[in-house]
């Protein structure tokens, strides 16, 4: 019999747990520590966030599923690891602290044979002063705060309505941020919301953002063929804009969000104040701040995780320049490079060095985005981790399963809008994700995987994929025949 | 006594207007793509088109 913990219950963890809970169905117990009591498909916020879906229609409930499914499960928040266990019990265990509105507080420990860590990130709004909800500025990263954006957002509509002028900024609230796709939608679904209100003309719709270039999205954007040219989406991405009538701002890193503007630092070295009414702009991640101790009881986080607090797995480390970077530096197993049974899928594991090209600012101020590893990847990796560990349990003797991200493609629908006949959304796929230059020395990627294309149709595939994979996380019929 | 008053003077940033990334340069489309991109009829097939894509990559990516 093997227990298998798994921390987080995001798209990776919950990914592994479904996986693991169809394959070992007798004599194994798998158990999910989530702070969370909902899974959410955060994707779908950026519809909320303007106020076109309830937060219900993207969560649900886990604890009904888990149960039906046999999964264990404990509201709580993982805080300490011992992987060699403790001075009186050599099983490896977790610590956690429940979070549940019954047993708040309380803590309680957990052995496991095998530790999936898809603690997903931190959102770190301390790292600029005056960012986030509780600062001045909204966000879209959990459900909540979706709905508290679209309060926001309808409050400076109404203010829009009466005869104001106003500016909307969207974008990264720090130098280093990832996720820029989404501030991308939701730009883009701000405009459309302001656009089909009849609004246009008296808001401001701006996009800050740490990218060097529009269209980087943190892995250094990407090439494709459009009418028999190899096109950038640097140029695409300007066209939209151009279009639509976004302001951006590039290279910039927020250094701190007053009442009522926003500074920061540009590439070349210069400072801006940029004044607002509504922003929303997205943290900067960490790691989720767990301790491991050995046997002793002294701290061995270093072993564990990186700097930033994500865990380290079998990548290659080694610091070397951009011109250096390699799709085989790129993770392939997600096993931790210090504790064999442990693996971390997803935001968790500590990328061995960015996508796009490492800048700073004069001063030495990292203004570039981190590497994105959300969502199909985040999937893809946690089905490989799952495998793995299912293997190993059953005493299969095969190598580890792979799903690096030099070696998996992503879809990314960027909702532009959202409406049956007046949506909108930039399609794009990518193969691989992290650009292979050596198997593929034009671009780095796939000549046939790169693709992009604005248009109704890919409103419809996003709209689509929010019932697909929620279907799919709630494990109804034939969930597993949709790909992660 | 040695005096310590100004031995941390540090310069504040001074912060100038926000600059606008200048996006005249980049392609803008005709009225025509425009049409195109919202034909109902249209835009069935594309829809079809970038499912039967992501579904190459999905294969093209499995292990």
């Amino acid at each position: 019999m093997s227990r298998i913990v798994i921390l987080g219950a995001g798209i990776a963890g919950h990914t592994a747990a479904m996986h693991l809970s169809r394959w070992l169905r007798r004599g194994h117990t798998i158990t999910v520590v989530s702070p969370q009591a909902d899974w959410n498909w955060i994707p779908s916020n950026v519809w909320v966030g303007v106020g076109r879906m309830r937060p219900e229609q993207v969560t649900f409930p886990l604890a009904p599923l888990y149960q039906r499914r046999g999964i264990a499960f404990e509201q709580a928040r993982a805080t300490v690891l011992y992987p060699e266990g403790t001075a009186d019990d050599p099983t490896p265990q977790v610590e956690f602290q429940r979070t549940g509105p019954e047993r708040d507080g309380e803590t309680g420990r957990i052995g496991y044979d095998y530790l999936v860590n898809a603690t997903g990130p931190k959102l770190n709004f301390a790292a600029t002063p005056g960012l986030g909800p509780d600062g001045h500025t909204v966000s879209i990263c959990t459900a909540a705060h979706a709905t508290g954006a679209a309060q926001r957002f309808a409050a400076a509509v109404a203010r829009v309505q009466a005869g104001e002028h106003l500016r909307f900024v969207i974008g990264t609230g720090h130098g280093t941020c990832t996720c820029q796709g989404a501030a991308f939608e939701y730009t883009f679904n701000v405009e459309h919301e302001l656009r089909e209100a009849g609004l246009r003309d008296r808001a401001e719709v701006v996009y800050l953002t740490n990218e060097a270039d529009l269209g980087d999205f943190g892995v250094g954007g990407l090439a494709f063929t459009d009418r028999g040219y190899l096109t950038s989406s640097k140029l695409w991405t300007e066209s939209l804009f151009r279009e639509r009538d976004v302001r951006a701002i590039t290279g910039a890193g927020v250094t701190e969000v007053t009442p009522t503007a926003i500074r920061y630092e540009q590439l070349d070295g210069s400072f801006h104040e940029l004044p607002y009414d509504f922003a929303m702009l997205l943290p900067p991640f960490r790691g989720v701040g767990l301790t491991v101790l050995d046997r002793s009881g002294a701290d061995i986080s270093d072993r564990v995780f990186n700097p930033g607090g994500f865990m380290k797995v079998d990548a290659d480390y080694a610091a070397k320049p951009y011109g250096e970077w390699r799709a085989e530096d790129w993770p392939r197993t997600y096993e931790c490079a210090a504790f064999p049974n442990i693996f971390a899928p997803g935001i968790a594991f500590a990328p061995p060095h960015a996508i796009s090209q490492p800048r700073q600012a004069p001063d030495g101020t990292v203004i570039a985005p981190a590497p994105p590893r959300t969502g199909m990847p985040s999937g893809v990796m946690a089905h490989a981790v799952a495998e793995t560990i299912r293997d190993r349990v059953l005493g299969r003797t095969r190598p580890a399963h792979h799903a690096s991200l030099a070696e998996v493609g992503a879809a990314c629908v960027a909702s532009a809008g959202a409406g049956f006949r007046h949506g909108s959304a930039a399609s794009m796929t990518m193969y691989p994700v992290v650009p292979d230059r050596h198997t593929y020395p034009a671009t780095g990627r796939h000549p046939r995987g790169n693709f992009g294309e604005i248009g109704l149709a890919g409103h419809w595939v996003k709209y689509m994929l929010h019932f697909l994979f929620i279907w799919k996380a709630k494990g109804r019929p034939f969930w597993t025949l949709i790909p992660e | 006594m040695p005096d310590t008053t100004a031995t941390t003077a540090t310069t504040a940033p001074v912060y100038a207007a926000p600059v606008f990334l200048d996006t005249a340069p980049a392609p803008l489309p005709t009225p025509q793509t425009l049409s195109r991109r919202r034909n109902v009829v249209r835009q069935l097939g594309r829809f079809v088109a970038f499912n039967v894509k992501m579904i190459g990559m999905i294969l093209h990516g499995a292990h």
